[in-house]
């Protein structure tokens, strides 16, 4: 016999009260794990995004904003007859001593110039450094390669149809220089598709224009990506260097909010439903210290100690609370993978954790038997003779 | 203290407050209990019995004065203290057996020993062997509720010799039991007594009053009288 046995038998007996009380707890515990492991996986979600696309810079010069060629929302060009504000790409060595200048896993400098082809057609030409380019452009998919050579070009989807150019067709542009075609973009369903890029150094020469850049777009890898760009785009025109920056807000940024309301979401909901399994444990070992008060007599006349007596009681708490945990992980686990797609609409990313199983079973333990606490040791202070009287 | 002398109650005092009313319990009893004795507590209900049988259990501080068993003043431990002396010195048996309706006899039994650092084959082996003494080797895993009244009671009383204690406290151990059972009951506590087990007994029966070896008659909180009567 051992104090823990003398729990797990009452508890054996008062079979309805623990079944009341672990569905209460089970319940409360599913709904803790389930928004949890629900807002965890959109956050996966929000780094793999952020991790494999980062946020966005673009750096342009001052009042470019005026123009009407828009690029990724930003307009970059209105009027190309009147000539785009250029800037050296010297001007970003300023930044260079900064702390943010390591969060900064690419550079893409991009020229546009407008061109003709050897037919008449006109075109936009973005010149674009392919190496930096591709690591903002995770979700280019193409035909055949990117240019690897001064006279390749690469054309969007819409280009390539209106210019009836495929892969490895020879395309003359600005006053006859030839350029291979090496690749052939996907259609994206944006401007991107009505465009032509080439390498920016040839770009450069045949504009006349060397060292020149219309925009650089830098990329922030990581999940602290918003935060560290709105500090660079101060910091940029705290420099005063002509340039401004402008944060590339996409449909994320707007998810990222909604998810960071989520979890704000979770936790209230957690705080509530702990609450309320402290509450209905903390009733529930009440009810059960008055009903047990002659046992509890018993007890002390035996010789235990008042230590004894909170034990046990701490015990049953344990108990019950441990295995409401467990069941309840397991409960909210299926309810997530079930509710994502639904609630979060998250496809994946649910994923089964024991450490996190063994983290929430620690969880209800403490909430059971701190509850249990008040109980506990009103009943270890029963007078032993008033105890007895309730047999 | 004489050496035969166990128990040593010193001008007890107990005071209960009822409602804005102080009652009385006990007015100042002075009792020495000895060694291996089989004292019976007598008297009309109130007459403070049941109060003096819970003072010397250590169960009930009195308002004042002192209980010493076996030179140890009881009421001078702290409470926690009080609850290791009781464990080693006393068991206790009452009127209604007051089993935990959930354990089996011999868990029941083991309740005792589940707060020593003996193993489980050890207490096990040890309530067996007292509820074989008390007859009922044979009823072990019965709950209270499949056990007959006297076997309750016989239950109780392995449960309170189980720790081997010096002194065992009944509280009207046959009230609620027939005649032929409360004769059978009586026998054990004489049996365990002429084994050196001091008990003290409290008893309205006073067909009970022929297997112990003093009476103590009280009223109103105090002692009238006692009879020797072996």
């Amino acid at each position: 016999m051992s104090l823990f046995k003398i729990a797990l038998a009452n508890l054996k007996i008062r079979k309805v009260k623990v079944l009341l009380i672990l569905t209460g707890m089970v319940l409360g515990t599913a709904t803790i794990v389930a928004m949890f492991s629900i807002t965890a996986a959109m956050e996966k979600e929000l780094r793999d995004h952020f991790d494999r696309l980062g946020t966005k810079v673009l750096l342009l010069e001052e009042q470019q904003e005026r123009f009407s060629v828009s690029y990724r929302g930003i307009t970059v060009a209105e009027d190309l007859g009147g000539g785009i504000s250029l800037f050296h790409m010297e001007k970003l060595e300023v930044l260079k001593g900064t702390s943010l200048w390591n969060n900064i896993s690419a550079i893409a400098p991009k020229l546009v110039a407008a061109g003709s082809t050897s037919r008449g057609e006109t075109l936009l030409v973005l010149g674009v450094d392919f190496s930096e380019e591709v690591k903002v452009k995770g979700y280019w998919s193409i035909k055949g390669r990117f240019p690897e050579a001064q006279n390749e070009i690469l054309l969007g989807k819409n280009l390539a149809e209106r210019l009836d150019a495929d892969l490895n067709d020879i395309i003359s542009l600005f006053d006859g220089k030839l350029f291979l075609v090496s690749g052939v973009l996907a259609e994206m369903g944006s401007q991107e598709d009505n465009l032509a890029y080439m390498a920016i150094e040839e770009l450069q020469q045949l504009t006349g224009s060397d060292g020149q850049v219309s925009m650089i777009e830098l990329v922030i890898a990581g999940d602290q990506g918003l935060e560290l760009a709105e500090q660079l785009v101060k910091e940029i025109k705290a420099k005063k260097i002509g340039l401004a920056g402008t944060i590339v807000k996409d449909a994320v940024e707007a998810r990222k909010a909604l998810v960071e309301r989520f979890a704000q979401f979770s936790k209230l909901i957690a705080m509530v439903v702990i609450l309320i399994g402290s509450l209905i444990m903390g009733t529930t070992m009440m009810s059960s210290v008055k009903e047990r008060t002659g046992e509890i007599g018993i007890f002390r006349a035996q010789g235990f100690r008042k230590s004894h007596i909170i034990s046990i009681i701490l015990y049953e708490a344990a108990t019950v609370s441990g295995l409401s945990g467990a069941l309840g992980y397991f409960a909210g686990m299926s309810l997530a993978i079930v509710s994502a797609p639904v609630i979060g609409q998250v496809q994946t990313g649910i994923t089964i954790n024991p450490l996190v199983g063994f983290l929430v079973i620690g969880l209800s333990v403490t909430v059971g038997v701190l509850a249990s606490l008040y109980p506990a040791v009103r009943a270890a202070n029963l007078d032993p003779v008033k105890a007895l009287s309730y047999f | 203290m004489d050496k035969t002398t166990l128990i040593n109650a010193i001008k007890i005092l107990k005071k209960y407050q009822s409602g804005s009313e102080q009652v009385t319990a006990l007015g100042g009893i002075e009792l020495k209990v000895g060694k291996g004795e089989f004292l019976a507590l007598m008297g009309p209900s109130g007459s403070g019995k049941s109060t003096l049988l819970t003072i010397l259990g250590a169960l009930n501080p009195p308002t004042s004065g002192s209980v010493i068993i076996d030179d140890i003043d009881v009421y001078k431990l702290s409470s926690e203290r009080r609850a290791d002396f009781r464990s080693a010195y006393m068991g206790f048996v009452f009127q209604q057996f007051h089993l935990i309706s959930y354990l089996t006899a011999v868990e029941n039994v083991m309740l005792p020993l589940a707060i020593s650092n003996k193993p489980h084959h050890e207490q096990l082996n040890m309530a067996k062997q007292v509820l074989d003494k008390v007859g009922l080797g044979n009823k072990l895993n019965r709950l209270p509720n499949q056990l007959s009244g006297g076997e309750q009671e016989r239950v109780a009383i392995a449960r309170a010799i189980v720790n081997e204690p010096p002194i065992v406290f009944a509280d009207e151990p046959t009230g609620a039991l027939d005649v032929k059972t409360g004769i059978e009951i009586m026998k054990l506590f004489q049996q365990l007594n002429g084994e050196g087990l001091t008990i003290i007994m409290v008893t309205h029966n006073p067909e009970n009053l022929d297997y112990v070896k003093r009476t103590v008659y009280m009223r109103d909180g105090i002692i009238e009288g006692e009879q020797q009567l072996s």
